[in-house]
């Protein structure tokens, strides 16, 4: 008997298992064997193997066929069935529908833009060996600033580095040709090295070919079509105001992709910046960018150039060359607000999302389910087998959700406009970083319809005909239990969201009223330039003499994004040890422009000649961390290696009052000013609240008189300010709409879970109302079960919402510390909104007649 | 009614003259020595299924047989249904032969 068995052709016998159903299998493949074993003794033992397959072969199209057509038949029923059951439960099924599509939604919105954010930079071939050169100071801060003298040093001496390229991102200047001009802000300064390391594909001229000298450039399309249209940019000359000087275009690239942490329209070569800059060690000029040969370790290389500073001065303050990843530049930033947090925040919220989605789709299936245990009995006792029931359910959750899926994907489509409007990108979902969230998003589907369909599929369709028919299967008491943990689960994770969001949108709230010592309203920033500048004084007087101008100054940056330190020492150091300390130059009137109290001594003032030469000013935390007792005529060298030697000997002629010269995140620490005109980028002028129209019509037409070349441009102050935050107000939108969505998809699953139960009360309520109960009374008894469920969740999620946010609230220098309120307000919203939502369903119930509900079933 | 087709009405003669002993290979055996022609099992099994489809036969499992590796024969016999069939397509073939010219008849014959 083995023996026979054994030498049929294996694959083919099982080939035969698959197509045909077992029975079917038993009896042909029985034939076969027994024919097989004729036609061996008659031609030979492989004849006969050759023999099996044809005959295998030639079965199977038959096979296929009959399969299918038989699969086909059973597939329309169940499908007709499903549609039917769809009509017949009009409003579960649409709960169903909708809370899945809405999960959905957001789940693959979210997914695509986390795609989208992950992609950053990784189009680059070389990536994989790029590095951007961090310092990094003591106390985990990094900067992205470093000493321009590191190149040539690492370049000539360390063979593990291929190139290198220095990228100054802060240029803006007018350009000319001919007779356009436009004013640019995406100027680069590098190196040729540049466009070796980056992958940007040139138009016109080649990566070997670009920037050979101080007087190239290389354009986008963007910029080249911006001044040249049609005609061919190679070759052709522009004029920089900034560098007064003319610069021959040497390439063309495609414009940039916008999943580029580089944002740029023309680069020049960094030796515009001047040789001291680029040579001294001390100074921080701008980010510099390595690639190293392949198959260097990079850490060991990390490790190598630690000491790289020491070797050219001390003290270094213990700063470190530190080796940042490409693809990790946009996502960890110099590891402050890092993007991926948020990346990681968004996911978690998505996977909650689609969960609740699932947990509502699986709730209402199983509570549906009890209501079908009678069409699985009819379909058994006609000849069902239980894999054809398994395959029923499973196969209509499968329906479901991928309806799910079909509708998700076009709200998603419908949506994404809005949605790149909102978070500012230009995602599309049909590109290829968008595949894998479409990929996951389909595996989600798959899940989601198996796990929902599973309940039903396996625990109905292992009753036994007789038991359903006959009405004796328990209405599975279990399975309540079970769905009211899901119930208090979803409802735990959209606490959770509210929680969040309160936080989230009372810490911003706070940010946004919190003094930050200067006042920021009504203040016209616009940009300095060379003809401007050169005229500041007249500029100023022709329009303070105008209507509705308050003030006028200039200062190096605006006065709540000040990153740069240096280091000073002062007459009187006990420790002799260098202050660092943040800086900015500021002209005559800063502080009337910005309200700013001089606390001890005087403001710069014109009076005093000498004051532009060695006058500063320190805030009172300068004051103190000095240990200053009288702080009035203190000399101060202040060390920047970039002004001139005769005017680095200053002494403090006044303390004003600290403020917040950094974000939020961090919290303000000493500071200086000093007059340096050469580096007055910005002209501020503070205009009076009521004539604002008036005055931006004389700040025009006063800057067009004396810069005529240039585009007048301006913004207001807490615009910029606003701006500073717009990651975290994106945060908190973002926030508000998904935990909206959170508490509709949590609704939904309350809404059709509250008229499950209320239907299977029926009777109960009926009998109750004839021994007298009152309406309300009857309604309390519902929700109390509810109200019940939804203070559990509440506690469940306020441990979680408020770990969570306590981490992210460390963020901030500044914090509005989480209290008792946030809580009872999370309560109180969530059980109205439950209240609400149970009501309806409650109020039915109650006002039912006793006697129809007697009478039901 | 729709007639039987030459496969089907084949078949069940051949599943009528097995009596109780049809089953896939005796059937196609019994072909074979009636008709020369040694038929594919897939060209067997297609109009089984379809005359049991119709029900013209029916199919009974019969015991394991060790001689198929421990699985069942599956018999067919014919049904009433199948033996009315099997009696109308026999009156058809009458009524197409009747009025066909006798000379092709002779010629047939005497080749």
């Amino acid at each position: 008997m083995r023996k026979i068995k054994k030498e049929v052709p294996r694959t083919a016998d099982h080939l035969l298992r698959v197509v045909l159903s077992p029975e079917e299998y038993k009896e042909k493949s029985g034939d076969l064997e027994e024919a097989f074993v004729s036609v061996r003794e008659e031609k030979g033992h492989i004849r006969a193997r050759l023999w099996y397959w044809a005959q295998v072969m030639k079965a199977l199209p038959a096979c296929l066929v009959f399969r299918l057509y038989w699969s086909t038949v059973m597939f329309r029923n169940h499908f007709i069935i499903a549609k039917r059951n769809f009509i017949k439960h009009k409003g579960y099924s649409f709960i169903n529908l909708a809370g899945l599509t809405i999960g959905m939604t957001c789940f693959l919105l979210i997914l695509v833009w986390v795609q989208n954010e992950l992609s950053y930079d990784r189009f680059h071939e070389n990536k994989d060996r790029v590095f951007r050169i961090l310092n990094k100071i003591p106390n985990g801060i990094y900067a992205n600033s470093v000493t321009y003298a590191l190149t040539p040093e690492l370049q000539e001496k360390y063979g593990e580095v291929e190139e290198t390229a220095r990228v100054v991102p802060w240029i803006q200047s007018l350009i000319k040709y001919k007779d356009v001009g436009f004013q640019e802000d995406g100027i680069y300064l590098t190196d040729p090295g540049f466009f070796r390391i980056f992958s940007f594909k040139f138009i016109q001229g080649s990566p070997e070919t670009a920037l050979p000298d101080k007087h190239s450039l290389v354009l986008t399309e963007r910029a080249a079509e911006r001044y040249f249209g049609r005609e061919d940019p190679l070759g052709k000359v522009l004029h920089l105001a900034e560098y007064e000087a003319d610069f021959k275009v040497t390439g063309v690239i495609e414009n940039i992709p916008s999943n580029s942490h580089l944002q740029f329209d023309i680069v020049s070569r960094v030796e515009w910046l001047g040789e001291d800059r680029l040579a001294r060690w001390r100074e921080w000029v701008a980010p510099v960018y390595v690639m190293l040969h392949e198959g260097i370790d990079a850490e060991a290389f990390n490790s190598k150039i630690a000491g790289i500073y020491a070797e050219h001065y001390t003290p270094t303050g213990d700063v470190e060359p530190f080796l940042q990843p490409l693809p990790k530049v946009y996502l960890y930033g110099t590891y402050r607000s890092q993007i991926i947090k948020k990346i990681y925040l968004f996911s978690l919220i998505a996977v909650f999302i689609l969960l609740m989605a699932c947990i509502n789709f699986m709730n209402l299936s199983t509570a549906r389910s009890a209501q079908r245990a009678r069409e699985v009995g009819m379909r058994k006792v006609i000849g069902a087998t239980r894999p054809l029931v398994v395959k029923q359910f499973l196969g209509e959750a499968m329906l479901f959700s991928f309806s799910s899926m079909i509708l998700a994907l076009c709200i998603c489509w419908l949506l994404l406009p809005f949605f790149n409007n909102f978070t500012g990108k230009n995602i599309s979902l049909f590109s290829s970083t968008s595949i894998t969230a479409l990929l996951i998003l389909f595996g989600a589907m798959v899940m989601t319809g198996f796990t929902a369909g599973s309940y039903p599929a396996f625990y109905l369709s292992s009753f036994q005909p007789v038991h359903i028919l006959k009405n004796r299967v328990s209405k599975n008491a279990g399975g309540l239990i079970f769905r009211k943990i899901l119930i208090v689960f979803q409802f735990a994770i959209s606490v959770g969201l509210i929680l969040c969001t309160l936080i989230v949108a009372r810490q911003l709230k706070f940010i946004q009223d919190m003094d930050v010592g200067f006042d920021r309203d009504h203040v016209v920033t616009l940009f300095n330039n060379p003809d401007l500048g050169g005229h500041y004084d007249a500029f100023k007087q022709a329009l303070l003499s105008q209507p509705g101008i308050l003030y006028l100054t200039s200062a190096a940056q605006q006065p709540m994004n000040v990153g740069q330190m240096i280091t000073i020492n002062w007459e009187g150091n006990p420790t002799n040890e260098p202050l660092g300390i943040a800086y900015t130059m500021i002209d005559y009137d800063f502080f009337k422009t910005f309200d700013m109290q001089i606390k001890q001594g005087r403001s710069f003032s014109q009076q005093y000649p000498t004051d532009e030469i060695d006058a500063c000013i320190l805030n009172e935390r300068a004051v103190e961390v000095m240990g200053l007792e009288d702080p009035i005529g203190t000399r101060v060298n202040f060390g920047h290696m970039a002004i001139d030697p005769s005017l680095r000997n200053l002494h403090v002629v006044g303390v004003v009052n600290d403020f917040n010269y950094l974000s939020m995140h961090w919290e303000s620490g000493p500071f200086i000013f000093r007059i340096y005109r050469p580096w007055h980028r910005l002209v501020f002028i503070k205009v009076d609240r009521l004539k604002i129209p008036e005055a931006l019509a004389s700040i025009e037409k006063t800057f067009k008189t004396y810069a005529p070349d240039y585009p007048f441009r301006y913004t207001f102050v807490d615009t910029v300010f606003n701006n500073q935050y717009a990651s975290e107000s994106q945060l908190n939108r973002l926030f508000n709409v998904f935990s909206l969505l959170a508490i509709i998809v949590a609704c939904l699953g309350l809404f059709g879970l509250a008229s499950f139960t209320a239907e299977r009360k029926t009777k109960e309520i009926g009998i109750r109302k004839v021994l007298g109960a009152s309406t309300s009374s009857i309604v309390a008894l519902t929700i109390k079960d509810f109200f019940k469920w939804i203070v559990v969740a509440n506690l469940l999620a306020w441990p979680v919402g408020y770990y969570l946010m306590t981490q992210w609230l460390k963020n901030f220098a500044y914090r509005n510390p989480i209290e008792v309120e946030v809580f009872l307000l999370t309560v109180g919203l969530t059980l109205f909104i439950a209240f609400i939502t149970i009501i309806y369903q409650a109020l039915k119930a109650a006002l039912a007649n006793p006697v129809d509900s007697l009478r039901f079933e | 009614m729709r007639l039987l087709s030459r496969y089907e009405e084949i078949i069940l003669l051949t599943i009528l003259k097995l009596e109780d002993q049809a089953y896939g290979v005796s059937i196609r055996n019994q072909i074979h020595a009636d008709s020369g022609d040694l038929w594919s099992f897939a060209s067997i099994y297609t109009p089984l299924e379809k005359l049991k489809i119709k029900g013209y036969v029916q199919k009974t499992a019969g015991p394991p047989t060790s001689e198929r590796g421990g699985k069942s024969k599956y018999f067919y016999t014919v049904t009433e249904a199948g033996k009315k069939a099997l009696l109308e397509i026999q009156d058809t073939h009458k009524k197409f032969w009747k009025d066909v010219p006798l000379i092709i008849l002779d010629q047939e014959e005497s080749q």
